[in-house]
């Protein structure tokens, strides 16, 4: 059913299956599927992430400003995540998110249907930082 | 951030799991982590590049931990009057995780450098469903306890005030007869094997500790449980199947039959979770109403009855051998509760030619029940007979 093999009860019961706009963070202005892979794949021998739920999601936030905060704290504390945002569409057939209101995250856990490469990306623009 | 090399550790000390994030936007901010022994630390990310991360460290009770989960107190309070005194910081590989380098600092270090921004608010919301144990949590608790462990929890909304008999007589009771049977021992050794603990109320859930090998594999448990997870999943006659096969007999069925017929009635979801500290292995399984009504209509299409025979030390209440039928009513001293039923004939002239001293003298009877399920054209029937009996000398 799912992309990977996830944790046990993983995702949580609250994540639901959602149609949203998202907006996430991309490397370059052409994107690939390297831009769409769960934080659990950017580093796949490091044990410490392989049982935390969240690490098998795929990040997005339900806005612009929300994205770009990430992306400057993420900046702040060492590492420049990308240069580019963009918007996709996410479908309930894509996988079930879980949504903090607070900060606008979304972590979506990706159906096996879903491959990484089949975003649609629109609107892609650098990053203004200011 | 810069570390004085005056503070720097040979080693961390701390053997630490990640067990939850309460802040991962883009990468873990904030995690919940263990040590060995179950203590709490609260890990903040202050550094992150291609090559490492930098996370600072403090333990926290469970209370301070809801505080600032709860936002009672900041995140960067905590920080700055950490409940033991100490911060660790630790440097983690990001290829590895294996840690790269480690300082204790005082607590002074943290709050001029700023490490935790003072308008960090954590926005993690609780789960309701608390009381139902997490999966690491219970794996966790194994581990310390060093017995396997099975975590009962039966929610309904009838158990939301307090708990109801049927709860603890027509669930949890059965769920301990069933381990019993299957492990094959009785109430004289029950306190010898079993163990409870983690008792939550709103609505029922406890920890049932198992420990029955004495040894540091947990074979016969192992296999016992992960027998009674496999009936409690079961959805289908080849499921049934699968777990009658790998059991000696099938006296359990009748318990298993009275948990699906308190769940039916009482619209009740019962989960259970399992953890092995040997294996790691994690099992749970949640029983619904649903699920309970498809089990118990293949049980009573399968089945037509089940039979039982069991041995109880007690002696003999009443013996009416003149009615049609003649009957008994016999009380276990183990278990301490009566049992009536008829006499098997073949024991007749036995019972009448024996001198038996009501309510004084000590037997060992042999009682074989008949359980029969519930059709749609009649309710469930139990019969009890007796089918032997011995006088224990004193």
């Amino acid at each position: 059913m799912w992309k990977e093999k996830l944790p046990i009860n993983c995702p949580p019961s609250s994540a639901k299956e959602l149609d949203f706009e998202a907006y996430r963070i991309l490397k370059s202005e052409e994107p690939n599927e390297d831009d769409f892979l769960p934080y659990v794949y950017l580093h796949p021998e490091n044990e410490r992430y392989k049982t935390l739920c969240e690490a098998y999601a795929i990040s997005s936030f339900d806005s612009e400003n929300n994205a770009i905060k990430a992306w400057k704290g993420a900046l702040k504390r060492g590492k420049k995540i990308g240069s580019y945002i963009t918007k996709v569409e996410i479908s309930k057939t894509d996988g079930r998110n879980d949504f903090n209101p607070k900060s606008g995250h979304f972590s979506t856990w990706l159906y096996e249907s879903k491959n990484y490469d089949t975003f649609e990306c629109v609107n892609i623009k650098l990053i203004d930082a200011n | 951030m810069q570390i004085n090399s005056k503070y720097r550790l040979q080693n961390f000390p701390l053997k630490l799991r990640v067990i939850r994030a309460f802040d991962f936007e883009i990468e873990p901010i904030l995690l919940l982590e263990k040590d060995l022994i179950g203590n709490n630390f609260l890990s903040y990310l202050i550094f992150s590049d291609f090559e490492k991360e930098q996370r600072a460290y403090i333990q926290v009770s469970q209370e301070r931990l809801n505080e600032i989960l709860t936002n009672e107190i900041s995140l960067n309070s905590a920080f700055e009057k950490p409940e033991n005194e100490f911060i660790y910081i630790a440097e983690f590989s990001h290829n590895t995780g294996q840690t790269l380098d480690s300082f204790l600092v005082p607590v002074s270090l943290i709050s001029e450098a700023l490490v935790i921004p003072k308008n960090y608010v954590v926005n993690y919301e609780k789960p309701k469903n608390e009381v139902v144990l997490k999966e690491n949590d219970l794996l966790d608790f194994s581990e310390r306890k060093q017995k396997i462990v099975f975590d009962f929890y039966l929610q309904s909304q009838n158990l939301v005030n307090n708990i109801k008999p049927y709860a603890l007589y027509k669930v949890f009771t059965p769920i301990i007869e069933i381990i019993k049977n299957m492990l094959e021992f009785d109430n004289r050794n029950a306190d010898k094997y079993l163990a409870f603990s983690n008792l939550r109320q709103a609505s029922f859930g406890i920890t049932i500790e198992l420990n029955y090998s004495h040894d540091l594999f947990f074979q016969k448990e192992t296999t016992v449980i992960e027998n009674l997870i496999l009936l409690l999943n079961a959805q289908s006659k080849e499921d049934f199947e699968t777990v009658l096969h790998n059991t000696k007999n099938d006296n359990y069925l009748k318990h298993y039959i009275t948990i699906i017929k308190a769940i039916i009635d009482n619209n009740a979801d019962l989960h259970t979770a399992y953890a092995n500290p040997v294996t790691k292995d994690i099992k749970t399984n949640t029983l619904n109403k649903e699920r309970a009504e498809i089990a118990k209509k293949i049980i009573d299409e399968t089945l037509d009855v089940i039979e039982d025979v069991e041995e109880i030390k007690g002696t003999f209440l009443e013996i009416d051998i003149d009615r049609k039928e003649p009957s008994f009513k016999i009380y276990s001293f183990e278990d301490e509760f009566t049992v009536k039923g008829k006499f098997e004939l073949s024991i007749l002239d036995k019972v009448k030619n024996d001198f038996v001293n009501i309510g004084k003298e000590t037997y060992v009877f042999q009682i074989k029940t008949l359980y029969f399920p519930e059709t749609t054209l009649k309710s469930e029937e139990i019969k009890r007979y007796l089918i032997d009996y011995q006088k224990k000398s004193e």
